[in-house]
């Protein structure tokens, strides 16, 4: 395996290989920082241009989209309070408030490194641990797929800031928005009042941007009455020392293996592993009352959770052809246009292709890391720009962001009428973070209790008959029970 | 905080309601017999709903609730004057959208704003159609994302 592998990096740093990566991997970073363009929407806009390339080459710069892209929606999270990518949701609480607290570059070398640690690591789970990682993913069904859901949905308690209820109060308005268009199972329709566009439900991104951006400028239009004027924000130039490294470093590498273990699993992508590896690093964290008042591990634990799935989405992919969440699609489609077959056999019958797709994501999360950390002092110029100008370009940005995913201006109006709805909530402080997470968690929770209750016939005793489950709710029931006396002691 | 908390918790009561009165006029299914048709799920979020609006209120009327004496206009108040002036601009912006398309209403849109939020210096005026034109660049033509064409057709 060392030889194949090493072989495949010696195809990565050839003339043909290496420049398109390079290209793919800054594309990516571009994409994602951009609201409204995600990682699959990079990797399937540029798809058709590797039709002409080679194997390595084509996926070289496939796998270089999604790896920038990933990380890049951090960039406009953390410095704009825009997600550039639902993934990047979960790095907007820490991000911001650090670039508020003028520690902007801080912020962004933190989102860098944690990137690189949870795609490197997951690279290395993806080389070494393929075969074993596949199995434990094929043993998930309906009722694992619904407690999954569940445990993702406890992450509330910990991220509702004074009042609990009120943040799973937000949770229920959250599944209530996930609950409008077709019904998953009958395509009955629901909550659309006739009206065409609410058919296919609520497009996470807009109801995101408006949540999010608009309401964040709505918030700083107001502010900007008390402040007097377009004072721009003050950012030091300090990027995270080695000692702050060192001291994130475990949450790093967990959330990168959990991140892994969570893009494994088909269907749960990086947005799900943000919200889990945070949540996680906040229950298990000596300083979580730091967290979402701007701390380093509240940025560490979401994005190498995030980029983590990079590597674990592949692992189903390249091992039983199943792709574990959308970009994985595109990259199955990419395989077979350029004749190959997904499964067992490719590691034996292609093994220089997937060693040099290993490669590449190896050498792809080093120029990401390097890119990243030389755009810092380009990047956090942003925080510079007058707050009188940020606020009209926030809105822009979020128009663009939300027409483009699908062409529609009934999107618009979605982000605008969520950043209304935002705003109120933050003046009723009431938080905005558990809508979004129900929004995304939402369908996978009906859709699987559902299904497993007709498996059953009706019945509930999936929950404590599976062993998956049964884990998921002792988790669930950790995780709550920590969370709580966290906040009581707080 | 109080009576924006006994305020927050009779909205939600109020949706959970209208959420499980939507559910009474959905159409029955063939695997409504199980329950699990399509009103399942949203009347169980009806139910939770209502049960944390009822929980939200309850914690309202504890001893240690009833000393704040805030009102409802400490923050719903006149500074949310400028933020409604902006949902006003989108208001007019949205239809608009579709028939000048995304360059001109967009930058007509940024000079609005930055007119709203009090700008004073000429030069910032000349931000809105260079942003604008850069977003075009990006998306249009180096993404071939499509944006709104309008009457000009860009």
């Amino acid at each position: 395996m060392f030889a194949l592998l090493m072989d495949g990096l010696r195809s990565v740093f050839s003339l043909q290989v290496f420049p398109t990566l390079f290209l793919g991997v800054a594309g990516g970073i571009g994409i994602g920082a951009l609201p409204g363009l995600t990682a699959t929407m990079g990797v399937a806009v540029l798809l058709p241009f590797t039709f002409g390339m080679n194997s390595v080459t084509a996926l070289s710069m496939l796998v270089g989209i999604y790896i920038g892209a990933i990380y890049g929606g951090s960039i406009s999270a953390i410095l704009l309070k825009t997600p550039g990518t639902p993934a990047a949701a979960a790095t907007v609480f820490d991000g911001y408030a650090m670039v508020q607290k003028g520690q902007a570059s801080k912020a962004l070398s933190m989102s860098t490194i944690a990137s690189f640690t949870g795609g490197l690591v997951s690279t290395i789970m993806l080389i070494t641990l393929s075969p074993v990682l596949a199995n434990f993913a094929l043993r998930f069904s309906a009722p694992e797929y619904f407690m999954l859901a569940v445990f993702g949905l406890t992450i509330i308690a910990g991220i509702s800031g004074k009042s609990i209820v009120k943040g799973f109060l937000a949770g229920t308005l959250g599944l209530f928005i996930a609950s409008v268009g077709l019904d998953p199972v009958t395509s009955y329709p629901r909550f659309t009042f006739g009206n065409i566009d609410l058919l296919n439900g609520f497009n996470i991104i807009p109801v995101l941007i408006g949540l999010f951006a608009v309401s964040e400028a709505l918030v700083q239009t107001e502010k900007l009455l008390s402040e007097a004027g377009a004072a721009a924000r003050i950012t030091d130039s300090k990027i995270v020392s080695l000692k702050e490294l060192i001291s994130v470093l475990p949450t790093m590498l967990k959330s990168a293996v959990l991140g892994t273990f969570i893009g494994v699993i088909p269907g749960a992508g990086a947005d799900i592993a943000a919200f889990v590896s945070y949540n996680e690093a906040k229950r298990s964290s000596k300083k979580r009352d730091e967290f979402g008042s701007g701390c380093l591990e509240g940025i560490a634990a979401p994005e190498a959770g995030n980029n983590g799935v990079t590597g674990g989405a592949l692992v189903p992919l390249l091992t039983l052809g199943v792709p574990g969440d959308a970009v994985a699609a595109i990259l199955l489609g990419a395989l077979i246009i350029q004749g190959l077959a997904p499964g067992p056999l490719l590691f034996t019958q292609n093994a220089p292709v997937v060693y040099g797709l290993f490669g590449a994501m190896l050498v792809g999360n080093v120029l990401m890391l390097l890119l990243g950390l030389l755009g810092i002092r380009f990047f956090a110029k942003i925080v510079q720009v007058p707050k009188l100008l940020i606020i009209p370009i926030i809105l822009v940005l979020s128009v663009v962001g939300s027409y483009s995913m699908n062409n529609s201006i009934f999107d618009v109006v979605v982000a605008f009428a969520f950043g209304v709805i935002g705003y109120v909530l933050i003046k009723a402080e009431i938080p905005q973070s558990p809508i979004v997470l129900a929004l995304i968690l939402g369908p996978m929770a009906e859709t699987n209790l559902r299904k497993a209750i007709l498996m059953y016939e009706g019945s509930w005793s999936f929950l404590w008959t599976r062993p998956i489950t049964v884990a998921f709710i002792l988790l669930s029931v950790l995780s709550l029970f920590t969370t709580l006396r966290m906040k009581k002691k707080a | 905080m109080r009576t924006v908390n006994i305020l927050a918790a009779a909205v939600f009561f109020a949706l959970s309601l209208f959420i499980f009165v939507g559910t009474l006029f959905f159409k029955q299914t063939l695997i409504s017999d199980q329950f699990l048709g399509a009103h399942f799920f949203p009347r169980l979020v009806a139910a939770v709903m209502a049960a944390l609006s009822l929980v939200l209120l309850f914690q309202q009327l504890l001893p240690q609730s009833r000393s704040d004496r805030s009102r409802i206009s400490d923050i719903f108040n006149r500074s949310m004057a400028k933020p409604a002036a902006v949902v006003a601009l989108f208001c007019v912006y949205v239809p608009l959208l579709g028939i000048l398309g995304f360059f001109l209403s967009t930058t007509a849109l940024f000079s609005a704003l930055l007119a709203v939020l009090g700008n004073r210096r000429k030069a910032f005026f000349l931000v809105g159609p260079l942003f604008t034109a850069l977003i075009e660049f990006i998306f249009v033509i180096l993404f071939r994302v499509q944006l709104p064409g309008g009457i000009v057709g860009f």
